[in-house]
């Protein structure tokens, strides 16, 4: 942290003096954040995330429940990008059939025969946000028919695309970590603000209350919560249960860090300038002691939400969370979670590695954004 | 198992009079024990082996060749709740069926005659018979059992069908001599073997037969009260039936003893539960050698199947076929060639179906899916929109056959191949036609067919992780039935949630499967709606009959005719049991209050995992619960070559 903090000298350096003195706050924050080159790369890749979060039917290639018992287990296929010296993109074809003693699907690549592929190709239709319909995907096969499929990261037992469900995952996984994360936030804000303003007898009962939940060790409490939602509830109820059970439990560090700031707040010139010149209390919280540390409050956010992922993969890998026909990170690796899989298909764990990726993304520029969150800290 | 070699039909066998089992085996006197007991013998710690053995031991065929003695028989279990594993394994029983299936053959006694009406079943016991603590195994111990325990209220509080008499009463047992009993009826009995084939001490009920002189202690009607309320109070059980059961339960008590080739040397909920050698088993091999040729049965504990599956892929076990998930097949099948440590071997179900859809008749809930599902031709419909070739590829890995749940080809009560198949052929226009003339013609936006009243049709298909990947088959079917417009949701529900739902009729469409097929008139089968836990097929069906029609709901007229046949055929002849069955299946097949899927997979219990040095593992076999497989594989021949 040393090291990290002593940034604003360079800061000086690499800005002229008089811009940095007339700076905003966020372009304070701004610059000493592109100081954090991991940072920034890790954020390009979150934004990636975004994208698909939004748009995963674009992204994706098949429909994610499609399946054909026939396909199941094919092993990735790659994308090349040029046919000889040509820009042509194509996957190698496969072939395989059931192996008659083992019982094994095996299949072969076939480089000989090659499968054009198209970029923004027409494929399954969808509706953009629910409103929009369209057949328009980022790759699809130039013959798009039963013989010209593309699995770029290959079919699990059913047959599924395991990219295309990946890009739903995705939506899924991505949305519940950071819905949740919202939701600890504005509780954590709430009565964080409310403890660190009011004091006295409300501060007590919320600091206790926080004291006692975050006494409680974490992960036997969503097993028990997530085991109390009734199993007969549909895949998107249990969805939001899941979102509201991990914010419930996620909202207590962040209530202690907002009281904390307010109770140094509370004393300084320009709260009691406010009071004195006749603002009223919400508008105190929210229009001059909250902005002060906005910044503070992005930074534990986007460090909560890899907690949340993680928790909603776990929960799920263990079949108290999310269950099929939902797909979420955790479902996936639920169902990689077999002798066959370990064994004869690899590749099914891929989603195991984009949660380590969507993690450490989300930690490093949660990180950057920390020590960026107060540019002239030292 | 093949069809062909099946010339003596289930049942016939048993009508005729048994004296097949003791082929006079070898002069007495020359009869060889195992090594361990001939030492014990010497140091004179147990009798030689031929007082041991009956004055004329059954005679146990071997399946390859005469075996020697020795070794550890390594399995994998996964605890108290597998104490059915024990059962299978030592088929401790009177009679036990033959490794086909086809026929009931005489383990513990000598041989049996039936009157020619079946009213009456005399028994004769095996003269010098012991217990495995050496006690005389006599008729006494079967009149305990029906005396003391079958009549006594406290042990048995209802009398069990099988026992009954057509009025309600039960059934005579009477002893003849030290060495035989009698069976009386007042109706024609023609199923009484393969019932008593069952009373083993399966799911931890009484066996037909009892060691008096142990158990004696622990009954009311002969251990003082002060005593047995001790026992009771010290044991914290609530009351003296309890602590009896306990006591009977072979696994949960090495001291009870057993007529079993092996009996526990420690107890099930055990890390390692173990089973020793009996030295008073009756059974010998045609050369004279006592058997069980194997020293010892050793169960490890597993925490779960998965764990189970990997030391069974690392050749840890020397014959297992429990818990062996079907979809480690491919993996366990590679390593067969790579380490040649074991040999993999399938022994398909026994008819039926492995994935069967059942359309509960009652369900309680929304009266608009409750009559749908009632509706012949929406079953109909239904099972023209599945895909079973989906099913069968990813779920079954291409084994097994479409299927309704029908009993095997190779069963005498096979109904023929129009019935088996009817409605199973993939045909969703035929689905959609038929939907159609139901009154579900119109769709909405999505696609989805509506009621005439104009509310979307939705259905629910229960789904249990159990046995194969039955949410997979759930899915596919879920995605099928939605192809033909009959919006499906696919619950998947722990074991217990699923089964308290069943009872209290909530569900609408279960999978389970259809195992029963092959013995339709002894045992609980699946089809009787008044089996339970059985199936979803109605549970206001079940209680219309326990109540005498006071209750519940009326079932329909087909569904009558089946309760009907099971009950007549109790008391027909082999013949007309052919033809009942055939007519059941017949109905059953037609009405699809179950619909099958694939069936003769190697699902349950069917993926065999064999030590290379371990023989006289037979390479076909019955494979059903009712055959207590691999117990009806004669464990006892088992052997190790080195």
């Amino acid at each position: 942290m040393e090291e990290s903090l002593d940034t604003a000298p360079l800061l000086k350096e690499a800005i002229p003096e008089d811009r940095v003195s007339v700076a905003s706050n966020a372009q304070l924050v701004w610059w000493r954040f592109t100081k954090h080159k991991p940072a920034l790369v890790a954020m390009v890749v979150l934004f990636m995330f975004f994208v698909v979060l939004l748009f995963p039917a674009f992204f994706s290639i098949q429909e994610p429940e499609l399946t054909d018992a026939k396909l199941a287990f094919i092993p990735s296929q790659s994308l090349h990008l040029f046919d000889g010296a040509k820009l042509r993109p194509w996957v190698p074809t496969v072939v395989g059939k059931r192996n008659p003693t083992t019982l094994r699907m095996e299949w072969k690549i076939d480089a000989s025969k090659k499968i054009a592929v198209r970029f923004l190709s027409q494929g399954y239709p969808y509706k953009i946000f629910g409103l929009i319909p369209t057949r328009l995907h980022i790759l699809g096969a130039v013959r798009a028919d039963e013989q010209n499929r593309i699995y770029l990261l290959g079919t699990d037992r059913l047959g599924r695309d395991q990219w295309s469900r990946l890009m739903f995952a995705t939506q899924t996984s991505m949305t519940i970590g950071m819905v949740s994360v919202a939701l600890s936030i504005f509780l954590g804000v709430l009565l964080g603000g409310i403890s660190g303003y009011f004091g006295g007898f409300v501060d007590l009962v919320i600091q206790r209350l926080i004291e006692l939940l975050q006494s409680l060790p974490t992960i036997p409490i969503w097993l028990a919560l997530s085991a109390a939602l009734p199993r007969d509830w549909p895949p998107t109820r249990v969805f939001f249960a899941i979102t509201i059970i991990l914010a419930l439990i996620g909202w207590t560090t962040l209530a202690r860090e907002v009281r904390g700031r307010f109770l140094s707040l509370r004393e300084e010139d320009f709260v009691l300038s406010a009071e004195l010149v006749g603002c009223s209390r919400m508008r105190i919280i929210l229009r001059h002691m909250v902005p002060t540390f906005s910044s503070h409050i992005i930074a534990t956010s986007t460090l909560a939400i890899p907690v949340m992922i993680i928790s909603e993969t776990s929960l799920s890998f263990l079949g108290l969370g999310l269950r099929p026909p939902a797909i979420s990170w955790g479902v996936l690796l639920q169902e990689a979670q077999n002798i066959q899989t370990l064994a004869l298909a690899p590749w099914l764990l891929i989603p195991g590695l984009v949660v380590v990726i969507a993690v450490l993304a989300f930690n490093i520029v949660g990180d950057g954004l920390r020590d960026a969150a107060d540019p002239y800290g030292k | 198992m093949r069809k062909g070699k099946l010339t003596v039909l289930v049942l016939a066998v048993v009508f005729s009079t048994v004296a097949m089992a003791s082929l006079q085996a070898q002069a007495a006197g020359k009869y060889n024990e195992a090594p361990q007991l001939a030492e014990l013998v010497k140091a004179g710690k147990l009798p030689p082996v031929v007082q041991r053995l009956p004055d004329n031991p059954p005679v146990v065929p071997v399946t390859d060749e005469i075996g020697r003695y020795g070794g550890v028989w390594r399995r994998g279990f996964l605890g108290p709740s597998d104490a059915n594993h024990y059962v299978r394994m030592v088929y401790d029983g009177l009679v036990r069926f033959s490794p086909d299936g086809s026929k009931v053959e005489p383990k513990l006694i000598e041989s049996w005659t039936s009157s020619a009406d079946f009213k009456t079943w005399t028994f004769k016991m095996l003269k010098g018979a012991k217990w495995s603590d050496g006690h005389p195994f006599t008729a006494d111990d079967i009149i305990f059992w029906y005396k003391d325990v079958l009549l006594n209220k406290d042990l048995t509080p209802t009398l069990p069908k099988w026992m009954q008499n057509k009025d309600g009463t039960a059934a005579l047992v009477t002893r003849t001599n030290d060495y035989g009993f009698r069976w009386v009826y007042k109706e024609a009995n023609t199923t009484l073997l393969l019932e008593l084939a069952n009373k083993d001490g399966g799911d931890r009920t009484y066996a037909a037969f009892l060691p008096e002189h142990y158990l004696k202690q622990f009954h009311a009607a002969y251990a003082s009260k002060a005593t047995l309320d001790k026992l009771v109070a010290d044991a914290k059980f609530k009351s003296w039936a309890e602590l009896f059961a306990a006591r009977n339960a072979p696994p949960e008590n090495p001291d009870r003893p057993v007529m079993a080739p092996w009996a526990p040397a420690s107890r099930v909920s055990d890390q390692i539960f173990t089973l020793k050698r009996n030295p008073y088993y009756v059974g010998v091999d045609a050369k004279g050698n006592q058997l069980p040729y194997i020293d010892e049965m050793r169960f490890t504990f597993f925490q779960d199947k998965q764990a189970l599956n990997l030391a069974a892929i690392a050749g840890n076990f020397d014959e297992q076929e429990r818990h062996i998930d079907m979809a480690t097949y491919p993996v366990l099948k590679e390593q067969e060639a790579k380490d040649g440590k074991y040999r993999v071997i399938t022994w398909p179900t026994f008819g039926g179906s492995d994935a069967a859809v059942v359309f509960n008749q009652t369900f309680k809930g929304d009266a608009k899916v409750a009559d749908l599902l009632r509706q012949k031709n929406f079953r109909i419909a239904m099972s023209y929109a599945i895909d079973r070739d989906q099913i069968k590829e990813s779920v079954f890995m291409g084994l097994g056959e479409p299927r309704q749940a029908v009993p095997a080809p190779w069963s005498p009560f096979y109904p023929g191949d129009a019935v088996a198949k009817k409605y199973t052929e993939y045909n969703p226009d035929e689905a959609n036609v038929l939907l159609d003339k139901l009154g579900l013609d119109k769709k909405d936006s999505e696609g989805y067919r509506l009621y005439p009243s104009g509310s979307r049709v939705v259905v629910e298909l229960g789904v249990v992780p159990a046995f194969a990947n039955w949410p997979d088959v759930g899915q596919l079917i879920g995605r099928d039935w939605q192809k033909v417009g009959i919006q499906t949701i696919v619950q998947i529900r722990e074991r217990a949630t699923h089964f308290q739902m069943r009872e209290s009729d909530d569900l609408q469409i279960e999978i389970w499967n259809e195992d029963t097929t092959g013995y339709p008139f002894t045992g609980a089968p699946k089809f009787d709606p008044r089996t339970s836990p059985g199936l979803a097929l109605g549970r206001a069906y079940q209680k219309w009959y326990t109540s005498n029609g006071k209750e519940g709901m009326e079932p329909p007229a087909e569904m009558k005719r089946v309760t009907e046949l099971i009950d007549q055929a109790k008391s027909a002849s082999p013949e007309q049991q052919v033809k009942m069955a055939k007519e059941l299946f017949t109905i059953w097949a037609e009405q699809l209050y179950e619909v099958g899927t694939i069936g003769l997979t190697p699902m349950v219990q069917g993926v065999v995992v064999i030590n290379k040095n371990m023989r006289n593992i037979p390479a076909t076999l019955g494979n059903d619960w009712p055959l207590r497989t691999p117990g009806n594989a004669r464990t006892e021949q088992f052997y190790f070559r080195q």
